[in-house]
């Protein structure tokens, strides 16, 4: 399930790269949602506002996997697990950067928001999708296209996972959710006061907290869970609310509208060519194989376990003995 | 397996000549006046004796003797018709009766005398082969008076004492090189259906992990098969050879048959997980869950004389499988079939033999879309390795000179960041590959084995071998695969070649191969004779350890 996101056909840049270099791996789409995953979500829509051109991959069998979201540019591919997710891969491979143009004030804003993010919000809207009242939305966001006894025992073991991790026992359960939607709150709050009427978080420009604050609060607004705190949270702010509505509406294009023409896809750079040696090289003819240190000593190495194999076996017959394999030849004496 | 149950004519004349001189011994032997059972310990060479219809209460010893010599004639030349009236068992405390009539069942189905005798011993090793009894005694005797022509089976055994046994052992993979451990603990009889329940631990250094458990009914409900059930969790580690890791949690219910049948369905949670992160496309695409609910039919014949060294004889193995039994479509869905067949021929001079084999294999998907779903990496055919040629039917999976999985597709794996100093060769800078494995796999060899000239190295059985094995592997389904063509097929086929010396001992064979660059005479040197570009580097040398347990 792979969907061609194309420039428009009079795109001027001339590159020469062949569309879909760039491929972000996602959970499954639902809800109206292009991926339903909270955590794939914001890479999707970074790659949006940046007017990156991506294909997308679909991975339905990794509910449990902390590597998605992944993008893959060429051979290179970024996992959301290491070294700053896709972001910092995006930034690395100098395929986009939308944090790029920011003062050192705003850099420092930007990365306490994020933490912010990343931790109180992250943490209640982990809490609320895998309530057990919220179970069914559960399953429809990362155990859609699993077959039905798989269903039941990842479900059941990444729930455990995730309660451990927050600190809720069925015990304080009340206590400790009610300290995870202040928090929450919190935040909202917070951000809500930083966007003030602006249409981004900083210099009316997208950043990578856009993308991060867009993804949270698209995905509780639209995923319609049984108890959703977290939303009611969120409409006690209005311009969050709005925020997240209006761009909804521009880099998802819903209801019809098309894509904002400033986020209009263009392909990205070709990436580089992969390091590989030249296929000559690959010929295994032995003997013409240059021989390296490492060649030599595996050989030296080989000698001697098979001389010591040998000398084990001569070991092994002449003090233990062994039964004669065959018929046994009785030995006449030459008379 | 006993030998006495072969079921060759020839044998079985031999075994009841032998039964009939035993009791014509006997009969000098004994005390006449006795006039009562014979009774006899059945083992292997048969010796389960019976009796006729003895009147011997009044009679004198003249006639008795003259009356056995001639029943004992009697039973060699003619079949004597008898058939089986009553089936009594003694000495049972916890094995149900069930579990002898099982075994016994045959016996109620003789008509003649000397089948009588035949079946008896066959049961004899049967019940032994079950390992709960200490002693087991057949014991034949006239039937009731009113019912001439019948016998009586009575059957008396001395349950174990000790149900409880253990192994513990270490062993070798020589395809992985990894050695495991592996600890066995089984409890024989436990409810009394002579049923055998065992647990299995097993860890590798490679860090291969196994635990299972399971429960095998001898003769489950009178068939001629076992009904074995197993819970297994298996870590197996392929990060080496395919850069992934797969967990497997699953339950296997089969019957297995007494020698050539065998069916089993599978139910097997799998996780592919790729710690390391540095997995080619194909294998990332790979990773994650599934379900495996699949059925598996085994059909197995060897006729061969021996398995380490065959001179004569065939050996057929199929095994069939389809996955994807169940309402839900998103189980894993293929078909897979393996096939191979074995011929030994033998050559009359210095115990000579020729050995051909050939196998093949091929998995597809089913289901809407099956031309371009890939298939599960796990269920694919891989090819290379340092199993012995002969030996164990495996399938289309080994070919010397080749590398473990080193044969077929291969993919580039995701280069590193920290590439630090280059070696001295290319080959070390370059990153390393994954092996995909293929959907159609087909190999075959030949191999001619001779005895050495010098009498000490044929009195210990070491003998010589040349051979020639062939393979190729290709994907069928899935991205990236151009259309499939014979000739491109066949121009692509690996060819290996070499010869090399064979030491068997009671606890492995050892055949040992080194390059020529050594300059030791007495070896070969294993060349591969073509490979395709993309396998991966071939390993010049190897000793080989095949361990016979």
């Amino acid at each position: 399930m792979s969907m061609m996101e194309m420039a428009s056909p009079s795109d001027a840049t001339g590159s020469t790269s062949v569309p879909g270099d760039l491929v972000l791996v996602t959970r499954p789409p639902a809800f109206g949602l292009p991926t339903a995953c909270p955590a794939c979500l914001p890479a999707f829509l970074y790659l949006r506002m940046a007017a990156v051109s991506f294909q997308e991959q679909v991975t339905a069998v990794e509910p449990d996997s902390e590597d998605l979201p992944s993008v893959e540019y060429g051979e290179n591919v970024g996992f959301a697990s290491e070294n700053g997710g896709v972001v910092e891969f995006l930034r690395r491979e100098k395929i986009v950067d939308l944090d790029a143009g920011l003062s050192d004030s705003e850099k420092a804003e930007l990365e306490t928001c994020k933490a912010m993010m990343e931790s109180w919000v992250a943490d209640a809207s982990a809490y609320e999708l895998w309530m057990r009242d919220n179970d069914r939305q559960c399953k429809a966001v990362y155990f859609a296209q699993l077959p039905w006894g798989l269903v039941q025992a990842l479900d059941w073991k990444q729930r455990v996972a995730v309660m451990q991790r927050l600190g809720v026992t069925p015990e304080n359960a009340a206590v400790r959710s009610e300290e995870l939607y202040r928090k929450a709150g919190n935040a909202y709050s917070a951000l809500s006061v930083l966007l003030g009427d602006q249409k981004f978080f900083f210099n009316n420009r997208p950043t990578s907290l856009d993308a991060l604050v867009l993804g949270h609060l698209l995905f509780h607004m639209k995923v319609p869970f049984e108890i959703s705190t977290l939303k009611g949270e969120i409409s006690k702010h209005q311009n969050l609310v709005n925020y997240a509505e209006s761009w909804s509406k521009q880099l998802l294009g819903e209801d019809g509208a098309p894509i904002d023409a400033a986020f209009q896809p263009k392909v990205p750079p070709p990436p580089p060519p992969p390091a590989r040696a030249a296929p000559a090289k690959e010929k295994e003819k032995p003997a013409k194989k240059p021989r390296s240190e490492k060649d030599i000593l595996f050989k030296k190495r080989a000698k001697y376990f098979v001389i010591a194999q040998f000398v084990a076996v001569l070991m092994y017959v002449v003090f233990a003995g062994f039964e004669v394999e065959g018929d046994d030849e009785v030995g006449d004496d030459d008379e | 397996m006993d030998p006495s149950e072969s079921g060759r004519d020839g044998e079985d004349e031999d075994k009841l000549r032998e039964v009939i001189d035993a009791l014509e011994e006997e009969v000098e032997v004994e005390d006449r006046s006795d006039g009562g059972e014979v009774e006899g310990e059945g083992e292997g060479e048969g010796e389960g004796e019976g009796e006729g219809e003895g009147e011997g209460e009044g009679e004198d010893e003249e006639s008795s003797m003259n009356l056995i010599k001639s029943m004992t004639e009697k039973l060699a030349t003619e079949p004597v018709k008898v058939r089986v009236h009553d089936i009594e068992i003694k000495g049972n405390v916890k094995t149900k009766d069930s579990v002898f009539e099982a075994q016994l069942k045959e016996l109620r189905e003789v008509t003649t005398m000397q089948e009588l005798l035949q079946e008896s011993v066959r049961a004899n090793s049967r019940l032994r082969a079950l390992g709960i009894f200490d002693k087991c005694v057949i014991t034949l005797d006239a039937g009731p008076e009113e019912l001439p022509g019948t016998a009586n089976v009575i059957v008396e055994v001395e349950e174990v004492k000790r149900p409880f046994s253990g192994d513990l052992g270490v062993f070798s993979k020589p395809e992985t090189k990894a050695w495991t451990v592996e600890g066995t603990v089984k409890y024989k009889n436990l409810v009394g259906f002579a049923e055998t329940l065992d647990a299995t631990g097993c860890y590798g250094l490679d860090s291969t992990s196994e635990l299972s458990a399971g429960v095998i009914y001898p003769r489950f409900k009178g068939l001629p098969a076992s009904l074995a059930t197993r819970l297994t969790l298996l870590t197996q580690d392929w990060q080496r050879f395919s850069s992934y890791r797969e967990r497997l949690a699953g339950v296997s219910v089969g019957l297995v048959g007494d020698d050539q049948h065998d069916i089993s369905y599978n139910l097997t949670w799998r996780d592919l997980k790729d710690p390391s992160r540095s997995a080619s496309k194909s294998v990332r695409r790979q990773l994650g869950h599934s379900l495996l609910s699949a059925v598996k039919y085994t059909y197995k014949r060897d006729e061969r004389d021996s398995v380490f060294r065959p001179r004569r004889g065939i050996a057929f193995i199929s095994t069939t499988q389809i996955a994807g039994l169940g309402p839900d479509s998103r189980l894993l869905r293929f078909a897979r079939q393996e096939v191979e067949l074995r011929l030994a021929i033998p050559l009359g001079f210095a115990n000579a033999a020729v050995n051909l084999g050939v196998a093949g294999g091929v998995i597809l998907p089913w289901g809407p879309g099956y031309k371009t779903k890939p298939t599960p990496i796990s269920d694919r055919f891989f090819m290379g390795g340092h199993s012995s040629l002969l030996g164990e039917l495996k399938g289309p999976s080994s070919l010397l000179g080749f590398r473990t999985r080193g044969v077929g597709p291969n993919e580039l794996r995701r280069p590193t960041v920290a590439q630090t100093d280059k070696g001295d060769g290319e080959v070390d800078a370059a990153p390393k590959r994954d092996t995909l494995g293929g959907d159609l796999a087909v190999s075959g060899f030949a191999d001619f084995s001779f005895d050495l000239p010098l009498r000490f190295l044929k009195d210990y059985g070491i003998h010589a071998h040349s051979f020639i094995c062939a393979g190729n592997l290709i994907p069928l389904t899935g991205e990236n695969t151009s259309q499939w063509s014979l000739r491109n097929f066949l121009s692509n086929f690996r060819v290996s070649s070499g010869a090399g010396i064979v030491i068997p001992t009671k606890l492995f064979r050892l055949e040992v191969c080194l390059p020529p660059s050594y300059q030791i005479h007495i070896f070969f040197c294993y060349f591969p004779l073509s490979a395709c570009l993309n396998d991966l580097q071939m390993c010049n040398i190897y000793p080989l350890l095949d361990f016979l347990f």
